[in-house]
């Protein structure tokens, strides 16, 4: 069965490339990963900046315990987060 | 199976094909041009101000672990603009001349399409992959660095990671055509088909380190 798709709460910032979006979100083992995704994978009220604001990054729900939830992000990482970040 | 001219322009119309804008004229038999996007999405590796932060951390300072970084954050501070050709050293390999950069030998830049490509997150029917064009590979210039598959489910600009491999400064314009899409059928939809699992390259795009979970 295909996994699900979400969004996932992060933090966003802008990259070297217009057309990509730097997103940052912290791991259940309190690691702060930082990616990259095309902008069209993202969503946020204000336009990401330098200092970061906060958005959504798509994500593929690979498994969530309620706790914890295991995600694929547009990279190709997959990211064990805080179940509550993620939106199915 | 790989899609003929013909039925490239059929995926792009079903919306199962993702390349915006589509260059119409310069589709060949079996592949799609791509083209040089804006000046401004060239780049560059501030290797000096990387160097720095390694002797902050008490690393040698010309070393980079590759498998372990992760890429986003390195990209987000040491990725910068060329300099223009007035400010250039004869250290610079990659200098910035109006509309074009020039590349001199051994140079690396990263330059994004002009192009969106690839294909839909639900349900992608196809794999694709990005090539150098012939002739401008005769001169030296490779324009994608071993990684040139565009996973199902993903699209976006590609980031073309190009080194000039021979003896002369090779002029790259925006707009220019320099490398082609490929497109081949896969057998079903991706289980994970956002990015696929443990994929992580890019460049790609992507360029990415390992999962730090």
């Amino acid at each position: 069965m295909a996994a699900a798709h979400g969004q996932m709460g992060c933090k966003l910032y802008l990259s070297a490339f217009s057309g990509e979006v730097i997103f940052q979100v912290n791991t259940v083992n309190e690691q702060s990963y930082e990616g990259v995704a095309p902008k069209h994978y993202v969503a946020s009220s204000t336009q990401p900046t330098k200092d970061g604001v906060d958005g959504q990054v798509k994500v593929r729900v690979l498994s969530n315990g309620g706790k914890e939830a295991r995600v694929s992000v547009p990279d190709g990482q997959i990211l064990s987060v805080s179940a509550d970040k993620v939106h199915e | 199976m790989y899609l003929s001219d013909i039925d490239l322009k059929e995926a792009v119309e079903c919306g199962d094909l993702i390349v915006s804008p589509l260059p119409e004229d310069e589709i060949g038999p079996t592949s799609i041009d791509l083209h040089l996007g804006p000046i401004e999405e060239a780049k560059i590796w501030d290797f000096k101000k990387l160097a720095e932060y390694n002797r902050t951390l008490g690393l040698p300072p010309k070393e980079l672990n590759i498998a372990r970084m992760t890429y986003g954050a390195v990209s987000r501070q040491y990725l910068i603009e060329p300099p223009r050709e007035a400010n250039k050293t004869d250290k610079d390999l990659v200098f910035r001349r109006e509309d074009a950069i020039i590349l001199r030998p051994y140079g690396f830049v990263l330059w994004q399409t002009k192009e969106v490509a690839g294909t839909p997150i639900v349900n992608p029917k196809y794999i694709c992959f990005i090539d150098g064009k012939s002739t401008r590979s005769r001169t030296g210039l490779i324009i994608h660095l071993t990684a040139p598959t565009i996973h199902a489910g993903w699209s976006g600009n590609i980031t073309l990671e190009m080194t000039n491999c021979g003896p002369l400064d090779l002029v790259l314009h925006v707009g220019d055509a320099v490398a082609q899409l490929t497109v081949a059928q896969i057998t079903q939809p991706p289980k994970l088909d956002v990015r696929l699992y443990e994929s992580a390259t890019h460049g790609q795009t992507s360029v990415h380190g390992a999962n730090p979970t």
